[in-house]
């Protein structure tokens, strides 16, 4: 007999019932999107934010790296890093998190300083940097000069210069902001084999997708327990990245760029506390939406709620059959909307990020219990009311 | 007579009105809330960005020097400046660069990413040594470095040039080796063009990385928000013009009988709109004071900052303006059923 009334009354004013399953569908599509672009923009935004560059730069135990404000340098140290070491970064537990190597072997050429890069490899790291030109190619004569050298020295572009005692074709200039302006960038293996010291670089900047740092991140790990020290290295903080390269890597440093790597870290705790404030908002009108909507459609049915009474129906039969029949309108809607959801956050992370946002399986499923849950929840209060009043009077009400 | 019918009612159907003034005073909430929130999105990450520091920098294009005129302009085209002058002391066998800068609270907001053991609050004979140099030439925190007269107050660690620098406090006269500029993310090509101009002796290179970036995150995330804002705010009033319809529907039988009584279907569509809109105005005016608070409370938790209710007559006359257009049209639409009632069938039951 349940059966037999669900169906029934489900198949009765199918347009009324067309419109709730609709409206569930709406507020279940608005969480389900919501809660997909929440639990992924905090990785978009990490990657928009590898645009500034390397957060990780290692170098030689004990070398210095080349480089310094102004004109003046300090002398090249002797800590090198074997080239042939380089792969092993991509090997520690959060390589995956890695998305970009850039070594590099600075040289001296009287007061020019020179550095050998894989020009690839730079690129993927620095993506913001604007050339005039193009790209050097790896295996070429090529060169890319800075944009502040350049204007010191009057070069121009596709002028052949000679660096290192050798021959070179500017194919770009790079205007960066930072010590690349004042620089040569030459391809690594020229520079290798001009200041004679192949097979190694002296630098290796690094990006790295990474988690803001907090207290915990900050303790020192010689200091911490065997299974805090699990923890804080299993988290991909800026300094448990660096200090596995550093055990990759025996002999070398491998420090935070701090401008960098803090900084980001506020940006990512603001953007993801922003984002999780209007997933809540749009949450609860979502589920104010269903919830309304139940408590409307029982308080129009106390007449069905009165007659079925009067005619011999038991409190809780009542409250079984039009439990079920909200709890199977709000299955219906939340499938519809969870889906849609679904499609919804892939469109907003397809248009803002151009990238496919990766939604969990399980949210679809969640999504669904909750619409069923809020729908019965809604309709619980009126429900109840209009069975502990007297059939009578609202029969007299006027069905 | 318009007004007793209201109020009457008002009376009768209270738990009816109830719902439909929460749904829209709810929905007039989030919106005065996520109004906030977008109109101020954009400054409040671009802040957040202020701790990468310099996005400007104005380097010596021909000779060693920048005028220090720039740090006055810099200021009053709305940025923020500080001058560093570099030299080089003769630390045994190595050069060593010493940058000078003044401690003010304009270079440690300049400079927040320095990591520093120790102390960075420098007086006149104090420095900073940087990490790599301190650990090479074996400096402490305490000690006096002879080949530069000053007393080390602190170890800098920054991943960066600081590293190999020994930073002392110093005055400038009217020369600066490069400045470093901190201008709103917004107007730095202006700011930046600008500065060129005044001074052609100087390169003014802007921090790609630094200036795309912020850019970048700052409008895909504006994007992202103005996204689900249009999402939420059409959910919460497709809720509230459903409300506002169901109002109207269920009292089929009262306008059968106003009908019977003689009144013309345009009085009753009248009446009802009326009654939508003032509710609507009140739940408006409820939902906007609760949402000013609410975004006080957003802002100072999520933001820092103070607690500060900030009304606006703009967003409050937008916010009135689509409720209220809302309501009425909704309304409006489900009255449009009054001219097809017939009194008699209706007062029958069907």
């Amino acid at each position: 007999m349940i059966v037999r009334f669900v169906k029934d009354s489900l198949r009765r004013a199918p347009r009324r019932k067309a419109l709730i399953v609709a409206a569930i569908a709406m507020g279940s599509a608005v969480a389900t999107s919501m809660l997909g672009v929440m639990l992924s923009i905090g990785d978009k935004v990490n990657r928009e934010l590898r645009s500034a560059g390397a957060n990780i730069v290692v170098t030689g135990r004990a070398a210095s790296v080349t480089g310094g404000i102004g004109n003046v340098t300090a002398k090249a140290g002797t800590g090198y890093i074997a080239e042939s070491d380089i792969p092993k970064i991509k090997n520690i537990f959060w390589g995956l998190n890695i998305v970009g190597i850039a070594p590099s072997l600075a040289a001296q050429d009287k007061t020019l300083r020179v550095s050998g890069v894989d020009f690839k490899a730079l690129r993927t790291v620095n993506p913001a940097w604007s050339v005039v030109g193009r790209w050097a190619e790896d295996m070429s004569n090529d060169c890319m000069v800075g944009e502040g050298i350049s204007q010191r020295e009057h070069w121009k572009l596709k002028q052949d210069i000679t660096v290192l005692g050798a021959p070179c074709k500017i194919s770009g200039v790079v205007s960066s902001g930072d010590e690349a302006d004042d620089q040569i960038l030459l391809p690594l293996k020229r520079v290798q084999e001009l200041a004679g010291h192949t097979g190694v670089v002296d630098r290796i900047d690094v990006a790295a997708l990474t988690k803001p740092e907090d207290d915990f991140a900050r303790k020192d790990p010689r200091l911490m327990t065997a299974a805090e020290f699990e923890r804080w290295n299993c988290t991909n903080y800026v300094v448990s990245i660096a200090h596995e390269i550093e055990e990759a890597l025996p002999g070398t440093q491998a420090r935070p760029v701090r401008r960098v790597a803090d900084s980001e870290g506020k940006v990512l705790d603001k953007v993801g506390g922003l984002m999780g404030l209007i997933t809540l908002a749009a949450l609860f009108s979502a589920g104010l939406t269903v919830w309304s909507l139940t408590a409307t459609t029982m308080i129009e049915r106390r007449g069905e709620i009165a007659i079925m009474q009067a005619i011999g129906g038991s409190r809780s039969l009542i409250a079984l059959l039009l439990g079920l029949e909200i709890a199977m309108v709000g299955f219906l809607g939340g499938i519809v909307g969870a889906f849609t959801g679904v499609g919804l956050a892939h469109f907003v992370g397809q248009s803002v990020f151009s990238d496919a946002i990766e939604i969990s399986p399980v949210l679809p499923f969640v999504i669904i219990a909750a619409a069923v849950l809020v729908a019965l929840a809604g309709a619980a209060q009126p429900l109840r009311r209009a069975l502990l009043l007297e059939p009578a009077s609202i029969l007299r009400e006027g069905v | 007579m318009f007004i007793r019918f209201t109020l009457r009612g008002l009376q009768y159907r209270k738990q009816r009105l109830l719902l439909a003034f929460a749904a829209l005073a709810v929905a007039a909430t989030l919106a005065t809330v996520l109004f906030g929130i977008y109109s101020t999105v954009d400054r409040r990450i671009r802040d957040e960005f202020r701790a990468y520091g310099a996005n400007l920098i104005a380097a010596p294009a021909n000779g060693t020097n920048v005028p220090l005129a720039i740090v006055s302009e810099a200021v009053k085209l709305g940025g923020e400046a500080v001058p560093f002058l570099v030299t080089s002391a003769n630390a045994g066998n190595e050069a060593v660069a010493v940058v000078a800068f003044e401690p003010s609270p304009a270079a440690t907001r300049m400079t927040s990413y320095w990591h520093v053991t120790g102390s960075r609050e420098l007086s006149g004979g104090d420095c900073l040594a940087g990490e790599l140099i301190a650990g090479r030439l074996g400096i402490q925190i305490g000690q006096t470095i002879p080949w530069a007269s000053c007393r080390v107050k602190g170890i800098v660690a920054t991943g960066g040039a600081e590293d190999q620098e020994l930073l002392v406090p110093g005055a400038f006269t009217n020369v600066a080796s490069l400045i470093q500029i901190r201008a709103p993310g917004d107007r730095l090509e202006s700011i930046r063009a600008s500065l060129a101009q005044q001074f052609p002796g100087t390169d003014f290179r802007t921090v790609r990385s630094i200036a795309e970036t912020e850019s970048g995150v700052v409008s895909k995330v504006r994007a992202a928000i103005f996204l689900l804002t249009i999402v939420i705010l059409a959910i919460t009033t497709l809720c509230v013009s459903s409300n506002f319809s169901e109002m109207v529907i269920e009292r089929s039988k009262e306008i059968g009988i106003l009908k019977a009584l003689g009144a013309a279907e345009r009085m009753i569509a009248t009446f009802f709109i009326s009654e939508s809109a003032a509710l609507a105005l009140a739940a408006t005016v409820a939902g906007y004071i609760t949402g000013i608070f609410a975004a006080a409370a957003i802002g100072r938790q999520i933001f820092g900052g103070v607690f500060s209710v900030q009304p606006n007559a703009f967003v409050f006359l937008s916010v009135a303006a689509v409720m209220l257009a809302v309501a009425t049209l909704a309304t409006g639409l489900a009255a449009s059923r009054i001219w097809g009632i017939q009194p008699a069938i209706i007062l029958r039951g069907e």
